[in-house]
């Protein structure tokens, strides 16, 4: 299978460098040949697919590929995952995906468009084919050995649904820009679409975004619900380098709207999808090298000279083609004016830009600063700045680097200033000045927003356990910020609402329909103006969640032992305890039980079974703590011991024998896989038993540790005791919590359980991964999330707590899923649209509206 | 009036860009290894930067509290204090990057550590036997129990 596979990354390649070469010749008669190869091509890199995941699936370790990344306990899912999860696998999903959209184009664009595009994605597919062909070939199997017994398994921080789809999600999203980057380069190179290309990028562009944007968004998620640092965005460089192909070519999408509009901004748009497609591979370059320190980054890949060439050739072969072409690319003349909808979109485009920098800048800083020359150019420009008598700024020696407030505060102004463009600009029309209604226009969504602002500012604050007073917190700068983007935000979102409002009403008066039909109706009629005014709304809901994520409140490092608690907002967490566990998919984890308790709770009654009547039971001095009080000491500890046992003890131990005749018990842990991978556990468990014979008294409860097995002895003074904790180990557990404090001998301090959410963040360990993994717990609200990490020293029972509360987080998943339902159904309906009225010039001819038998009838 | 535009345009993009790069540089935390920490040792003092090298001599002083050196190759050190949950990948023997501030007697007080994944994921540059000696190894971590008490 793995001979299979190399064979056929070898036909892979022939079959790509064919379809360039076809493709790059000028005769018509080829045209059909160009497209066979790219079928063929297709389905090679199909067949390399499944020789892949043959070769995953069963387990064949001969195969490196298959020994670094699986092993033969990981769950299914996780093996057919890992076909994208390396470096090697990637280069084969990435050249699957490139020919899979080579087949698209080839199904669904005409003739006149298929040839000039599939020979310049054919050079992206040479690439990758060259890659695994001499570089890094998912199919090499080990030379000298059959392979170890098993493989290496797959490092348990991508064991993760969302790190399953999100690099196939981004890699796409990278391959399919380079689509309308065909488009544009092939519309110069050979005429072949003209000047209209754009119109038949549009779906292709549109499909790149969604791919991209939702690459983003679930390694966002991932990174927020896996890592355990309480964002979803930490500036990381190959983070910034996913982002900043993103950002040129979310301007490209706004001025290709301009160009098809007005036919201007036409040699502004084919430098655009250049850079972004540049940008793309620049992406991958970053990842893949060593160039900046990261934690995602491949070490010492071979790839890196490789990719270093191909964007020194990309670069300079747009550079080549735009220079030469350039005297065709006038546009229209004539910008109508700045306060124009073109002119917002013009000044979008030069603030995308402006974040492009200060992302490329921040990111490359460490980079660029090691060099001598790069300081003393820095050094002269500071010497100029200090001059100034602005602000003072020392001269650099040493490399520098930025962290993410620097990032936070510098793409934040400019991020709210695209978020008010964005509410702006649809009001305007394309060409003509501010026309005479325009405050009349204005006047009705900047009311709306700054009405329902209130609103969200109240919401935020009730999220918030601030006490100091509106006017005072407005001067601090973070405050006023967040106050300026729910600002603009909600402007953004009624300017859209309201023009939505308007078609729907008058489409319901017109036509006499309902309201849902009048929507489909409005939004099929012109896709175009209510898809981008959608899209909008989920941006403006996106910069809702980063307004309120910039209000979060966070405790970092509260160490609590057992039934402490900490408070955060309107809730007491209690840390309840510690417990392991071993799960069916190979790993054990250590949980921590923690208790989510309002803080007003007023609800006073409290049901405890089986109590005597002559205890007395009073709430504690929190709403989550009740004191059961005793008239006899004995009576409290017996009755301490058997809820402690049957909380605290019952999940985790087992009775391996109980000897009623010496009073005596020994326990085994349930569960030695968590006892073994877990560092320190029995002890913790020992450690348990330890504490409460000593408060009980050792006179009372002594223990033994047995030599050997993981065993633990306890013999028992009195029957009462003795039977207490054994009918513990057989109940059900009646509290969340329960303590003793010897210094108030009556008195037992008790959890109710069934009154409040428990939430369980986890530490896990794996069996081939020395490190263990933080798994957040996160308790999703609808204006604010909980959320919750733990760390826990060894040999000890206390835990590090670090939780935040982060109001309107869901905003921004709930906002991102909307601009990509709607950019993906926007892409569908330009796929099933009828084609665009196309002019192409062929082989010197011009040949109109081509269809898909254009030449051969 | 449309040159007064692009040129207003142009001066308004390169003053921004201008700040962006002037505000870097007063942000910018610097990158030093070791010896250079030592060497620049008083100016530092009070000023955060970040240091690379190799975790050592683990010491837990107290529950989330440790002190350890971190070592370059020609066996430069420096003395560190770390108070906090130490990321997961955290080991003796590890690359780290850590950033921080000098405090008394020059003991380096970090803020924040990142471990530096071993090629533990990826077997480039290793050699077969290598890979088959770290993959036995591997497999046999975990096996053993526990001490006594």
């Amino acid at each position: 299978m793995a001979t299979l596979g190399q064979i056929l990354t070898l036909i892979s390649l022939f079959l790509s460098v064919l379809v360039v070469i076809l493709g790059f010749s000028q005769k018509r008669h080829l045209l059909q040949a160009t497209v066979e190869a790219t079928s063929a091509l297709f389905f090679i890199d199909l067949a390399a697919s499944f020789c892949l995941l043959e070769l995953l699936v069963t387990h064949d370790f001969s195969n490196r590929y298959v020994a670094s990344y699986t092993d033969s306990s990981m769950p299914l899912v996780y093996i057919l995952t890992a076909f994208w999860a390396g470096e090697k696998g990637a280069l084969l999903f990435w050249a699957l995906v490139q020919a899979g959209l080579m087949m698209l184009v080839a199904l669904t664009e005409n003739d006149a468009i298929q040839k000039g595009v599939l020979a310049i994605m054919g050079i992206a597919h040479s690439f990758f084919a060259v890659l695994m062909v001499f570089a890094s070939n998912p199919f090499e199997t080990f030379s000298t050995s059959s392979g170890p017994p098993d493989g290496n398994g797959m490092n348990p921080l991508l064991q993760n649904p969302l790190m399953a789809v999100h690099p196939p999600l981004q890699l796409a999203g990278f391959v399919a820009w380079s689509v309308p980057f065909a488009l544009g380069m092939s519309s110069l190179l050979f005429g072949a679409v003209g000047v209209q290309w754009l119109k038949v990028a549009r779906k292709w562009y549109l499909l790149a975004w969604a791919l991209h944007t939702a690459g983003l968004v679930v390694g966002g998620l991932w990174a927020y619900v896996e890592l355990g640092w309480g964002g979803f965005w930490g500036w990381d460089p190959v983070e910034n380098g996913a982002l900043l192909p993103w950002l040129t070519g979310t301007a490209f999408i706004h001025s290709a709207a301009v160009e098809l509009r007005t036919s201007r901004f036409r040699m502004w748009n084919y430098i655009l999808i250049s850079l972004t497609f540049i940008l793309c591979i620049f992406a991958t370059f970053l990842t893949r090298s060593q160039l900046i320190h990261s934690l995602h980054s491949f070490q010492n890949s071979v790839l890196t000279p490789y990719f270093l060439y191909y964007l020194v050739f990309l670069t300079v072969g747009c550079l080549f083609v735009l220079g030469t072409r350039h005297k065709y690319l006038h546009g229209s003349p004539k910008l109508g004016g700045v306060f124009t909808r073109q002119g917002l979109i013009l000044l979008g485009n030069i603030l995308f830009l402006l974040l492009t920098f200060v992302v490329m800048w921040g990111t490359l800083l460490p980079k660029f600063s090691e060099s001598k020359m790069f300081q003393d150019v820095i050094n002269g420009m500071v010497k100029i700045w200090n001059s100034l008598n602005i602000s003072f700024v020392h001269e650099i020696t040493e490399p520098l680097a930025v962290g993410p407030d620097w990032f936070n505060k510098t793409t934040a102004p400019i991020g709210a200033l695209l978020l008010l463009l964005s509410g702006l600009a649809p009001l305007l029309p394309y060409k003509s000045t501010i026309p005479k209604d325009i405050f009349r226009k204005l006047a009705m969504p900047a009311l709306l927003s700054v009405l329902s602002s209130v609103v969200t500012l109240a919401l935020l604050e009730s999220q918030t356990p601030e006490t100091k007073n509106f006017f005072i917190r407005i001067r601090s700068l973070g405050f006023l910020s967040g106050v300026i983007l729910i600002l603009f935000a909600n402007f953004s979102l009624f300017v859209a609402l309201i023009d939505f409002y308007s078609a729907i009403r008058a489409k319901m008066a017109s036509a006499n329909i309902g309201f849902l039909r009048a929507l489909g109706n409005v939004f099929s009629a012109n896709p175009r103006r209510f898809g981008g005014h959608i899209v909008h709304m989920g941006v403006a809901l996106c910069f809702l969640a980063i307004a309120g994520y910039g209000q979060r409140t966070e405790i970092k490092d509260a160490v609590l032992k057992p039934m402490q608690s900490v408070s955060i907002g309107k809730n007491d967490l209690v840390f309840l305890g510690l417990r392991s566990t071993y799960s069916r998919d190979g790993y054990a984890s250590l949980v921590a039980k923690i208790l989510v308790a309002p803080k007003d709770y007023t609800d006073m009654t409290v049901r405890l079974d089986e109590i005597p009547s002559d205890v007395q039971i009073e709430p504690g001095e929190r709403p989550f703590l009740w004191l059961v009080k005793f008239k006899q000491q004995e009576d409290a500890i017996n009755f301490f011991l058997k809820h402690f046992s049957a909380v605290f003890l019952q999940q985790e131990m087992v009775l391996a024998e109980v000897d009623r005749k010496n009073l005596a018990v020994a326990l085994a842990p349930r569960s030695l896989e968590a006892i073994n991978l877990i560092p320190g556990e029995f002890h913790r468990l020992a450690d348990q038993l330890k504490q409460v014979a000593s408060i009980l008294g050792h006179d009372r409860i002594s223990l033994e540790m047995s030599k050997g097995d993981p065993l633990l002895f306890l013999r028992f003074r009195d029957g009462p005791l003795f039977q207490s904790f054994i009918q513990g180990f057989s109940m059900k557990p009646r509290f969340l919590g329960v303590s003793y404090d010897p210094s108030e001998p009556f008195k037992i301090k008790v959890i109710p359980e069934g009154m409040f959410k428990v939430v369980e963040p986890e530490v896990r360990a794996y069996p081939k991964f020395e490190n263990p993994t933080t798994e957040v717990a996160i308790d999703v609200g609808i204006f604010s999330d909980l959320y919750l990490a733990f760390a826990k020293a060894p040999g000890s029972q206390s835990i590090m707590l670090t939780v935040s509360q982060n109001p309107f987080i869901s905003l921004f998943w709930i906002g991102s899923f909307v601009m990509i339902i709607c950019v993906v159904m926007l892409f569908w309906l330009g796929i099933f649209s009828r084609k665009p009225q196309v002019t192409a010039v062929f082989c010197g001819e011009v040949v109109q509206n081509v269809g898909k038998e254009g030449f051969n009838a | 009036m449309k040159r007064i535009f692009t040129v207003l345009i142009v001066i308004v993009v390169a003053g921004v860009g201008a700040l962006v790069v002037v505000s870097s540089l007063s942000a910018g935390i610097y990158q030093l290894n070791i010896e250079e920490a030592l060497r620049m040792g008083e100016s530092l003092k009070g000023k955060e930067f970040r240091v690379t090298g190799t975790a050592l001599e683990v010491k837990e002083e107290k529950p989330f509290s440790y002190r350890f050196k971190v070592v370059d190759a020609n066996g430069n050190y420096i003395n560190c204090l770390f108070q906090g949950a130490l990321p997961d990948p955290f080991r003796e023997g590890r690359e780290v990057i850590l950033q921080g501030k000098f405090g008394e007697d020059m003991l380096f007080v970090v803020s924040k550590i990142t471990v530096k994944c071993p090629s533990k994921y990826e077997e480039a540059g290793k050699s077969e036997m290598d890979y088959q000696d770290y993959y036995e190894q591997k497999y046999r971590r975990g096996h053993n129990l526990e001490g006594s008490l």
